[in-house]
């Protein structure tokens, strides 16, 4: 049970950590950014091919992260060129770009690597706590995933820049009325989504093999988590994803996964009722 | 009195209407004017337009001597140039801590932000004692009279308040108008939108007339009644 609840909590940090940025994104610039499960698989399959040529583990895990940043920079031109558009134009034009920009991520991946699995597992480590066996890389990502929820809230949460992504987040045309450039809080919120999703990518590839073709059910997972959350609410997506995490792991145990999914949504929309959409905005 | 703003010949357009045709007006440094006008007349758009947040298709904008017309709304935020919008106000989600702080930061920063708190506690001691709460929990006016205090711990030359009595009881109406009349006496200048005639004769010594985007006429304030009658005649002939 120990091993699961581990898994659990460290897939459930994952996609927090992954669904947070979609939902930052969404509040910023209007746009629901349908390529985000992408730069996902990009920073891991990057790492796993670099570490497989023999790059050291600092290099490898440095340009996977930086590698994230263009596909983010695409994401910002495409929220820049709706930017005259009303909102509900803005919506449905954001999400058939950002889906373009996903499919061509994902045909370039697909072509590119054509390996059936990329991974970064560091070694098969396993740890004995009393009567329950931990595998240490599921240990070491849950750390890591606690670490950058902490690091993002702590950015968010007690700096002039979080400050003024949650200002612009909660009500932009306030935000740009009282000064701040909300075109620049625009542009490093989708670099810091994308950098965020890349350091998930790397995190996950420690404790599965990740397809190159799975973008896109990682991006149909964060949108699910972010829906759960709330839509609009940062701590509310963090919550979501922690919750759908465990039982994402403890379902696929005790039922097999053909049912998770299933079980997933159902979970979603219980979320959904108990937090009630953009409650916990902000 | 020097003039502080100088609108010169301003027209925009919105969604192919001319929503302002040719206006011109001044505000002087430390006097209260008021831009009044039914619904629809072309006053959120001027503030608007003057803060940076819409393109004037003609005219400029001159604010202590330099044409601002081309900068950006933080630019213009940096300088001095403050607007107090007439709805959503606030960061609902923020404490009032936040909100003050966030604004602020946004600002020309000209003093230390526990000063600019205390100069802005000065004008509203409620504030003091409940800065962590959420903005979201206030009541209409008290909402207001933070929105105010956030455009002014930034340490604003000019303050642009749209509709302040818009949503507001007699009793908050007073303490915000009230509050706007002792900061002109402190040398800010200020220009109010305002729907409501009698609430923008209480603090102005000027008021500008709007319709359908062109100014009508403009007043000294001088006897508020015959003022009142004034732009009565002026909106409804």
């Amino acid at each position: 049970m120990l091993d699961l609840l581990v898994d659990g909590l460290s897939n459930g940090l994952q996609l927090s950590l992954i669904a947070v940025g979609m939902t930052v994104v969404h509040g910023i610039a209007g746009v629901l950014n349908l390529s985000h499960g992408e730069a996902v698989v990009v920073a891991t399959v990057t790492a796993s091919v670099l570490l497989s040529l023999g790059a050291p583990l600092p290099l490898a895990l440095l340009v996977a992260l930086c590698v994230t940043l263009p596909v983010g920079l695409a994401v910002w031109a495409i929220t820049r060129s709706l930017s005259g558009f009303d909102e509900r134009t803005r919506g449905v034009l954001g999400l058939v770009m950002t889906l373009g920009l996903a499919l061509a991520l994902h045909g370039s991946l697909v072509y590119l690597f054509p390996a059936a699995n990329y991974s970064l597992v560091l070694g098969t480590l396993q740890l004995e706590l009393g009567n329950f066996v931990v595998r240490s890389s599921s240990l070491v990502a849950l750390a890591l995933s606690a670490a950058a929820l902490a690091f993002l809230y702590l950015v968010l949460g007690w700096t002039r820049f979080g400050r003024s992504v949650r200002a612009t987040f909660q009500n932009r045309d306030l935000a740009e009325a009282m000064g701040i450039d909300v075109e620049r809080i625009a542009l490093m919120t989708v670099l810091l989504a994308s950098f965020f999703a890349g350091l998930s990518g790397l995190i996950r590839g420690l404790t599965v093999p990740v397809e190159p073709s799975r973008g896109m059910e990682l991006t149909v997972l964060s949108l699910v988590v972010s829906v759960a959350g709330g839509m609009r609410s940062i701590p509310g997506t963090a919550v979501a994803g922690l919750v759908l995490g465990l039982v994402n792991s403890f379902l696929a145990f005790f039922v097999g996964t053909y049912l998770t999914y299933l079980a997933v949504l159902l979970s979603a929309a219980i979320l959904l009722r108990l937090t009630g959409a953009g409650r916990w905005a902000g | 009195m020097r003039s502080l703003l100088r609108v010169e010949g301003l027209s925009v357009r919105l969604g192919g209407s001319v929503a302002l045709r040719e206006v011109s007006l001044q505000v002087g440094e430390g006097e209260v004017m008021a831009v009044v006008g039914p619904n629809g007349s072309g006053k959120t758009t001027l503030l608007k337009t003057i803060a940076g947040l819409l393109r004037p298709s003609s005219g400029r904008i001159v604010f202590d001597g330099a044409d601002v017309t081309s900068l950006r709304p933080s630019e213009r935020s940096r300088l001095g140039i403050r607007l107090v919008p007439s709805e959503m106000e606030v960061f609902p989600a923020m404490s009032l801590l936040e909100n003050l702080k966030v604004s602020w930061e946004s600002g020309a920063r000209r003093e230390p932000f526990e000063e600019a708190l205390e100069r802005v506690a000065q004008i509203f001691p409620w504030i003091e004692g409940r800065l962590r709460v959420r903005a979201g929990n206030l009541s209409g006016g008290e909402r207001r009279m933070l929105a105010v205090a956030m455009a002014l711990i930034s340490s604003p030359r000019l303050l642009m308040v749209d509709e302040p009595s818009s949503g507001l009881s007699p009793k908050s109406l007073s303490a915000v108008l009230g509050s706007i009349s002792s900061l002109s006496n402190s040398g800010l200048s200020v220009l109010l939108s305002e729907q409501n005639v009698e609430a923008a004769l209480r603090v102005s010594k000027r008021v500008a007339v709007l319709r359908s985007g062109t100014k009508l006429a403009e007043y000294e304030v001088s006897d508020r009644t015959e003022v009142t009658e004034l732009i009565r005649r002026a909106i409804w002939g």
